[in-house]
């Protein structure tokens, strides 16, 4: 039995094989054609070019375990995190990467449905010249949404029929991860919500989650843990044509500061008036940074203040703090 | 792909020629030429590769250096014919294509008017002439836009706000 980062690799096997399988062309026709009817050709073309080099960006990704607590952690950061920020290369901690999440990622849908999907795998990449009227290379990101078709969500109560539909269609191609969503996203369009939403997901939050996912990987309050699979797994993996096997990066919530920890900024002075400890929220620093030249938001993240032997006082949100 | 001598790896009839080099319509064109004219004994040796994918041997061309004869694409074709096709066969090879981005879209490509130049049938279409400044080219899908734009009496988007976006085009849709 695979412990769950292992099942990062396996995954990121199981998606080479899709990928160049005998059956991802008539996948990826019968997407687009659903896509193009549905918006247009403006939004199919993006896509097209997403899942026309989708075995490229699988097979060089670094493979990574998200948490179930870290999961929680870009969740909550999500929600103070202003999107309309300008995207950079320095953004992106890992520029290429395939992130396996413990619990599916949940947005609502425009029918107020719950959708959920396990993977995403994104590469930073610089469309050549030629693609640009100005002569320009124009930095975007390929990403695409896997659903595990094995996963439930709003959808099977609300569209049983279609759902079924689905997982039969995928099974028949032999796929457990569905496309969910692919596209190409130049970043100048990707600080732009009215671009990056639809009806799949309204708020964006998929491509929300990416850019705080990555941005919380460069703090230092996360753990970043090269772990290397077991001979079997890996072997496995290589028979799914992965070239080369990585170190799985699992990511975790660092721990080394003991609870009731307070930061030197809070101050003596003002820790002593506490008469009991709460939590304060994590919050979006726009941090400087004279080196870039660029303002870019830094996650503070939540913590506990207060004097240790003062009561803990809860207020609206509850971070677990302990194991 | 690197090329070879055909001799000894598949007979003249055998040779098969790619068409998104030598040009569409090209390889009946050049089988018969081979047919009736080429002469082994007296003429450059043919040069043939095999292509990732696909079955059979795949005539590049012949080897004239030193000779008196001209490229085989040139000698069959022509000279302005032969420039083009390998212009094109590069760009094919650099995953380039052909025409231009339109500046309104980003999107569609469209193909410059050039003086003497055939469009080719796979090329994109020609542009149109945008209605905000009557001089910039663009595609032929935003030319009826904008012209759908005039016809109801709406504002055409400047070209400040180019490229004109539709939006939710990079979002997840419900498929």
């Amino acid at each position: 039995m695979n412990t769950g980062w292992e099942m990062a690799l396996e995954v990121q096997g199981q998606l080479l094989k899709q990928t160049t399988g005998p059956h991802w062309r008539t996948m990826c026709e019968h997407w687009l054609r659903n896509r193009d009817a549905k918006y247009g050709r403006h939004a199919m073309l993006p896509s097209a070019h997403a899942l026309d080099i989708a075995h490229e960006v699988v097979a060089e990704a670094e493979p990574i375990f998200v948490t179930e607590e870290m999961l929680s952690l870009t969740r909550m950061a999500m929600e103070t995190f202003d999107p309309k920020e300008e995207v950079h290369h320095s953004d992106f901690f890992l520029p290429s990467g395939m992130a396996l999440l413990e619990k599916p990622f949940v947005a609502l849908d425009a029918e107020g449905l719950e959708t959920a999907w396990s993977a995403v795998t994104w590469r930073c990449v610089e469309l050549p010249p030629e693609a640009s009227p100005d002569l320009v290379p124009v930095p975007s990101l390929e990403i695409i949404l896997w659903w595990d078709v094995s996963v439930s969500d709003g959808w099977d109560e609300a569209h049983p029929e279609a759902i079924e539909f689905g997982r039969k269609l995928y099974s028949s191609w032999g796929m457990r991860y569905a496309v969910m969503h692919a596209t190409l996203v130049p970043f100048d369009f990707m600080s732009k919500p009215q671009h990056v939403s639809n009806e799949g997901d309204p708020a964006a939050s998929w491509l929300t989650f990416v850019r705080v996912f990555n941005k919380l990987l460069q703090e230092r309050i996360v753990l970043k843990t090269r772990m290397r699979p077991h001979r079997a797994v890996r072997r496995r993996v290589e028979r799914d044509g992965l070239a080369e096997v990585k170190d799985v990066v699992v990511c975790e919530l660092r721990r080394a500061r003991p609870r009731g920890y307070e930061w030197p900024e809070s101050g003596e002075a003002e820790s002593q008036h506490l008469s009991h400890r709460f939590m304060v929220r994590g919050h979006w620093r726009n941090q400087r940074y004279p080196s870039l030249k660029q303002h870019k938001q830094k996650y503070v993240l939540p913590y506990i203040k207060g004097p240790d032997d003062a009561p803990f006082l809860e207020k609206k949100r509850v971070w677990v703090w302990d194991r | 792909m690197e090329g070879r001598s055909y001799e000894g790896l598949a007979s003249l009839a055998d040779i098969q020629v790619d068409e998104r080099f030598w040009g569409n319509g090209s390889a009946p064109v050049v089988k018969e030429w081979l047919a009736e004219n080429y002469d082994p004994d007296t003429m450059p040796t043919l040069q043939v590769a095999s292509i990732a994918g696909r079955e059979g041997v795949w005539l590049l061309g012949w080897n004239s250096d030193g000779t008196e004869y001209e490229p085989l694409l040139t000698l069959i074709f022509g000279e302005q014919y032969a420039r083009r096709q390998l212009d094109r066969a590069q760009a094919l090879a650099a995953h380039v294509e052909p025409g231009v981005v339109c500046p309104r879209c980003h999107v569609n490509r469209y193909m410059p008017y050039v003086p003497g130049q055939v469009r080719e049938l796979d090329d994109p279409a020609p542009p149109a002439l945008s209605r905000v400044d009557n001089a910039t080219h663009i595609c032929s899908q935003c030319g009826d836009a904008e012209a759908m734009n005039d016809f109801a009496g709406l504002p055409l988007p400047p070209k400040e706000d180019w490229p004109v976006v539709v939006p939710g085009s990079f979002g997840q849709g419900r498929l």
